[in-house]
């Protein structure tokens, strides 16, 4: 007989489990971490009730628990698969609980980065490859705003990490700061002292951004 | 038995405060970059501080979606190889890590 959970973060220990909204959150001994879990065979719809559900629980565990690392939404798994997978990939679950441990994600986007981008199609070259205009193209399009770099280094002392997604043609880009808990209102200082329209900060979160990259 | 502390010392018993700019200047592009600076002493923030810190109340829909979709370390992968629509190889990551974990040489 299979036994699934669902899994809403690791956690570097447990706390007595709770409910929240109906659902009941316990925890896994996974020796040396834990995981956040509830029992259940099958992943909630993807609404927007069942998605505030679940970053409200990640939340509540992250005020809780120094050092956790959010699930991606719809983590339903063997409990025997969770616990394999887990201990082949201790030292990263290790490693990711040791980096984000006393610490919160701030995000910060760039509202306008979108309009700068160019509209349309640059003229070909004569004499380019198709796949040097791609590339070319490329590189154009994803790229961050200057301003990122102006934010960047503006709370390079407060910042333990950083992860960014450069922009699309569809999505602003986006800077992921790991920072102390206690340097949260200095951080949004900083930020907000830039005085750009074009910023826009929020957090602290759940360090969602830092999670590992488990799969080969 | 009570340990006495001594009468005289050269430390003083009250440091005296040190001496700090009034206003903070922004940091970054006229500054060196400092060394990360610990505000607070070191140690694990008290339980009523962490819980305050992050009010699940004013999260907005977006960064919600963003959180839990596109971020979140990813436990149960699976993929579907599929041409025309149709599905053709199943792959079960979890199961494929885990065996391969089982047959690669442990260091």
């Amino acid at each position: 007989m299979t036994r699934t959970v669902y899994v809403f973060a690791l956690t570097s220990h447990a706390i007595p489990s709770f409910a929240l909204k109906r659902r009941r959150v316990d925890f896994l001994d996974l020796g040396g971490f834990h995981a956040a879990v509830e029992r259940r065979s099958q992943s909630p719809a993807v609404s927007e009730s069942s998605l505030r559900t679940q970053h409200d629980i990640v939340t509540r565990l992250a005020n809780r628990i120094d050092a956790i690392i959010p699930a991606r939404f719809g983590a339903v798994i063997d409990e025997r698969d969770l616990r394999d997978i887990l201990e082949a990939r201790r030292p990263v679950i290790q490693d990711a609980l040791a980096l984000v441990r006393g610490r919160v994600q701030m995000t910060v986007r760039f509202r306008d980065a979108s309009e700068s981008m160019p509209r349309n199609s640059p003229p070909i070259p004569a004499g380019m490859t198709g796949t040097a205009y791609l590339e070319a193209r490329r590189s154009a399009i994803r790229m961050m705003p200057a301003l990122a770099g102006v934010v960047a280094t503006a709370v390079a002392n407060l910042t333990i990490a950083e992860r960014s997604e450069a922009q699309t043609e569809r999505a602003p880009a986006v800077l992921y700061h790991l920072i102390a808990r206690e340097n949260v209102a200095r951080y949004k200082d900083v930020v907000s002292s830039l005085n750009s329209a074009a910023v826009s900060v929020s957090g602290p979160w759940p360090p969602f951004a830092f999670a590992p990259d488990i799969w080969p | 038995m009570s340990r006495r502390k001594p009468r005289h010392s050269t430390v003083p018993a009250v440091k005296p405060p040190r001496s700090r700019p009034v206003s903070t200047p922004l940091p970054g592009r006229r500054e060196a970059p400092r060394p990360p600076v610990q505000a607070l002493p070191p140690g694990p923030a008290p339980r009523q501080e962490l819980a305050s810190i992050m009010p699940p109340a004013e999260t907005s829909l977006a960064e919600v979606i963003d959180n839990l979709l596109n971020r979140g370390v990813v436990l149960n992968a699976d993929l579907i190889l599929a041409l025309a629509d149709v599905d053709l190889i199943y792959v079960r990551l979890s199961a494929l890590l885990c065996a391969a974990d089982r047959i690669l040489p442990r260091p």
